[in-house]
This record gives structure tokens, sequence and C-alpha cells, in this order.
């Protein structure tokens, strides 16, 4: 489920013109990924609620915190950081499909980690996970 | 402790058929009640004189997972309430025979999951559990 909750916004991200997007199911070490900026999607929390069922089927009401990051290399200006923020992660939210995203804060820090800028946007997401009934 | 799956209960909701209608139920309420007629005598004593028994009271909350059509389930109730039809209803082996609609509320936020909240009465001479 979690899978498919971040391949919805990395779609979405990818409609609106980023590039280089990766989940944090994706293991593609720092050192091999862009020298320009690239986006990565991770789930902070994910919470589901009371199911729903129907005679086939179980449909599991969820609301996540996603965290979109923009990584931007070194040297780059914030304007530029900003910039892919403006212009591909907030129309993203606005259009992924089945899932319903909602802003709920931005943050802009540098990770010494892998010694670059990171502009975290996390987005609280909504929707409702369809399975299938194992036994009727 | 012969059988650790003794300890298990499967807690997912059963359906609930109302007539030919078989919706999920998260919960059932029954209630019941009697009205007793109050008359003190002439030494003061509280005396009771009739006794009146009500149905069985059945009061049902659904949720309904619906792509389209969301009142089309509301439609076929509101047809049963209207036409003041004697319906059997069956919940976790119970059956429930002489039931009459008495209310029908569906609430929608907007997404496609609605809230359905069925009430009925029975009399009490029309329930049997199955053992």
């Amino acid at each position: 489920m979690l899978k498919e909750i971040l391949s919805y916004i990395t779609d979405a991200l990818t409609e609106a013109g980023a590039r280089h997007v990766y989940t944090a199911f994706e293991s593609v070490p720092y050192d091999r990924r862009p020298k320009e900026p690239y986006i990565v999607v991770s789930a902070d929390t994910i919470e589901t609620s009371r199911p729903v069922y129907t005679e086939y089927e179980i449909y599991l009401p969820f609301t996540a915190t996603a965290a979109i990051s923009v990584i931007a290399p070194e040297g780059m200006p914030l304007c530029g950081v900003y910039d892919v923020f403006d212009t591909q992660v907030l129309p993203a939210t606005e259009r992924s499909g089945s899932i319903s995203c909602r802003l709920k804060g931005v943050t802009l820090k540098y990770d010494s980690n892998i010694k670059r800028t990171v502009l975290k946007a996390s987005i609280s997401v909504t929707g409702i996970c369809r399975l299938e009934r194992k036994s009727v | 402790m012969s059988d650790e799956k003794n300890c298990v209960f499967d807690t997912t909701p059963r359906e609930i058929f109302i007539g030919d209608t078989a919706l999920f139920c998260d919960s059932l309420k029954l209630s019941a009640s009697a009205v007793y007629t109050e008359k003190n005598s002439l030494g003061g004593k509280l005396l009771y004189t009739a006794q009146e028994t009500r149905s069985v009271r059945l009061a049902a909350e659904c949720r309904l997972m619906h792509d389209n059509a969301p009142l089309d389930v509301f439609a076929r109730l509101y047809s049963m309430l209207v036409s003041k039809k004697i319906i059997s209803v069956s919940y976790r082996g119970a059956e429930f025979a002489g039931c009459r609609l008495t209310y029908l509320e569906q609430k929608n936020d907007g997404g496609p999951v609605s809230d359905l909240k069925i009430e009925f009465i029975c009399p009490v001479s029309e329930i049997t559990e199955a053992v």
C-alpha cells in the first residue's frame, strides 16, 4: 500500500515535469544520483482507519504524511530550489489522481549527511485502498 | 489451552439481510420497552393497572462504498418504507420476521463512503434465533 501511495506521488511529479524522482524504496547511491536537483518521495507516517466491507472487497481508508524532498546540488542558489518546488512539487500535489493531497508545511535545511541543501515539503495524503477479500 | 486459535475471534462485520438486500453491518442495537399505567389507591399505595409491551426496536448502522449510484440502496429501502412492507431481517443467525421499516438516514461527506442508519420495529413473537 505504501509503495502505491508513493507511486501516485512520483507519477504526479513526473507529469508536472520533474525529471529525476526517486522513492524511499529505491536504493540508488547518492553519489550516482544526478548533479542537478532531484526529488525523493518518502512517507513519514501512515494510518489506516476502519475498513468498509463489501461482498468481494475491503476498502481501507488511509491518511499518510508524505515527504517530498527537493535535493539541490552543491553550489545551487536557493532560488533554483524554490523554483523546482514551485513549478514541479506544488502542481503535483494538485493532480495526484484518486488520492487527495494537502500541503502541510515546508522546511529548508542543510543535510550534513549528504552535504546538500534539502527543501522538504510535508504533504498530507488521504485516500481509500481497495483490497480483495481472501475468503467470502 | 490446547488450541491457540480458540482465543481468536473473527471481528469482521457480518451481513445484515433486509429482505433481499444484504449490507455489512457495523453495529446493531436492539431495544425493548414496556409502558405501565400507574394509579394510586385510596390508601396512597401505588398500583400498576395495565402493562403494554412495545415492539422491539432494531437500529442498524452500516457503511456503503459506492463509485456510482450512491442512492441505490437508499431508494430500495425507501420503497420498503413507503409501501409499509413487512420484511424479514436476519443478522448472525437471529431472524426478525415481521419487521417494519420506520427510519432511514444516509449521510455522505462527499467521498465514496456513506453512513446509513436503518431502524425497524419487530414484535417480540417474531424473533427467533438459530441454535
